[in-house]
């Protein structure tokens, strides 16, 4: 493979420094140690790109059961819910028990017991706030009800407070901050290697021996220039 | 023997620029120390253009610390290495091949490309090069192997590269260090006929070596170096000037110590009916020829001549003393 490169002799006397960096660019990107793990790092930084955006678009909805009396809040929780950017699916629980095994196993997230206008929320470690707030609002909503107020009355009582953002932010912020933080610490490792070639390339005359023989022809800053030249434009790649 | 004759029978304190040709490469009067080690003690020689200089010495006595001062990879404490009459410049030196004792090349890098790369450190163009390296190649018989890496190679064929490394830029001045280590008969005969070529073409060539009989085969002149200093420095004739002279003698009729009326004469060695004299400095050997035919006929009368290998142990004997 190297009868191209190696027929580009040319008709010019080339400076020293410039033939010993070109020799370290040629029998770098010649060397199966280089190609195969510049390979394994071009792989690592579609991998990690693919599965950043892959974890940043999806967001699981959190399971909500219902049980007994507190079923009649289901309406009223799905619309609070959706109001207040919660995720959430709603099922009925025949069984209460069989509700805190499920919610126990993960298969459930937030279990609702009781009657509609005293609910109790049971969640395994914690329960996510908006969810929290969506059922606070669904059993005021059901008290006002029971105190006899008329579904327009308890809309117009319990609205929302409307917001406005003078600086909305960009969804895609947090995929950002982790597609940089991931491609910073790729940057670390690749510098780090490259670091370590450059110490490992400059003990490499010493190391064959071939010192003696090119110290008599050439000045060592300038075999050490050349070297550094040559693997730090490998290093770029 | 050289073409130049008058040159090479004078001796190593003579200047080179009274010399038909001024390339001399001139060593004069180097020191090194390494502590309290002499390592080098006033060495004076020099290699003339057209010349192969053998340096032979035990092992340590300061050849490879010679050579490496000599091309500037190591600063002497005193003395100068004079080439074209003025103290070597580093242009200089990057004009002199050199095969160190420790073999070192690119072991991962193409044979033929990395002769190239060598050639263009040295001042080549890449055209020039490329056609130096793939024409030592060739005379070195591994044409077939220009892209192999040098690892792939034999430790022979590595050698025949290495020497290749030296010659590929047509260096002014070779110098190599322990060139015929490790090689087979048929690659001592090729290199020794490249260095005899090189060194018609007019480059001074010094080589080291332990293969005494091929220095004394091979050689111009020969330098003898003992701890640090030269102690014997001419052609292999001037140092055989010094010594004994030796005669075998074969008189199968003749008694007992016939030879007891012949002054200046020493038994060495008997085999047989043989006899091996040596004769002290200025005894004519017709005395010992005449004494011999007068107790009968002579079947043998041979001149001996000293190898290197016993003028070298002689030699370093009497500096022992």
């Amino acid at each position: 493979m190297n009868a191209r490169s190696f027929s580009l002799g040319g008709t010019r006397r080339l400076p020293t420094t410039f033939l010993v960096a070109r020799r370290e660019v040629r029998m770098r990107l010649r060397s199966r140690v280089f190609i195969g793990g510049t390979i394994v790092m071009a792989v690592l930084v579609v991998v990690g790109i693919v599965a950043a955006s892959l974890l940043a678009g999806r967001t699981t909805p959190v399971r909500v059961g219902f049980s007994g009396g507190s079923q009649a809040l289901e309406p009223s929780f799905t619309a609070s819910a959706a109001a207040l950017g919660a995720n959430v699916t709603v099922s009925d629980i025949a069984d209460v028990t069989a509700g805190k095994a499920q919610v126990t196993a993960g298969t459930l997230d937030v279990l609702v017991t009781g009657s509609s206008t005293a609910p109790t929320a049971v969640a395994k470690e914690a329960i996510p706030s908006s969810v929290e707030s969506a059922l606070s609002l669904a059993a005021e909503a059901a008290r006002l009800s029971d105190a006899g107020l008329s579904p327009a009355a308890i809309t117009s009582a319990m609205a929302l407070v409307p917001v406005q953002l003078l600086q909305p932010p960009n969804p895609k912020d947090n995929e950002n901050l982790f597609a940089s933080l991931a491609l910073g610490i790729l940057l670390w490792i690749a510098l780090g290697q490259y670091g370590n070639m450059v110490a490992q390339g400059v003990v490499e005359e010493k190391a064959t021996r071939i010192m003696e023989i090119l110290l008599a022809t050439i000045q060592p800053s300038r075999l050490l220039a050349g070297k550094v030249i040559g693997i730090g434009l490998v290093g770029l790649l | 023997m050289t073409p130049d004759e008058e040159g090479t029978a004078r001796t190593s304190g003579n200047r080179g620029e009274m010399n038909g040709d001024a390339r001399v490469l001139e060593v004069v009067g180097i020191s090194k120390r390494y502590g309290d080690l002499v390592a080098l003690e006033n060495l004076t020689f020099e290699v003339r253009a057209g010349e192969l200089f053998g340096f032979v010495g035990r092992n340590g006595a300061g050849k490879t610390t010679t050579m490496r001062i000599a091309l500037g990879v190591l600063a002497p404490d005193a003395g100068v290495v004079r080439w074209l009459g003025v103290p070597l410049t580093f242009e200089a030196r990057r004009r002199i091949g050199y095969m160190p004792e420790e073999r070192g090349l690119y072991p991962k890098m193409h044979v033929a490309e990395q002769l190239a790369y060598l050639g263009e450190l040295h001042g080549m163009t890449g055209a020039e090069a490329r056609e130096a390296a793939l024409g030592w190649l060739d005379r070195f018989g591994l044409a077939d192997r220009r892209d192999a890496d040098l690892q792939a190679l034999s430790l022979g064929n590595q050698q025949r590269v290495q020497l290749a490394a030296a010659l590929v830029f047509g260096p002014d001045v070779l110098m190599l260090d322990e060139p015929f280590a490790g090689l087979d008969p048929v690659a001592v005969d090729v290199m020794a006929g490249v260095l005899r070529e090189r060194a018609e073409a007019g480059v001074p060539v010094i080589f080291s070596s332990h293969e005494l009989e091929l220095v004394e085969r091979l050689c111009d002149r020969v330098g003898i170096i003992d701890h640090g200093r030269m102690v014997a420095c001419g052609t292999v004739d001037e140092l055989r000037a010094g010594g004994q002279e030796r005669r075998w003698i074969d008189v199968p009729g003749a008694p007992a110590e016939w030879e007891a009326g012949v002054p200046g004469v020493r038994l060495v060695q008997a085999d047989g009916t043989r006899r091996l004299f040596e004769l002290d400095p200025g005894v004519d050997d017709q005395s010992l020829l005449q004494a011999a035919l007068a107790t009968g006929p002579v079947r043998e009368f041979e001149r001996v001549e000293p190898t290197l290998g016993e003028l070298f142990r002689t030699v370093l004997e009497e500096a022992a003393a």
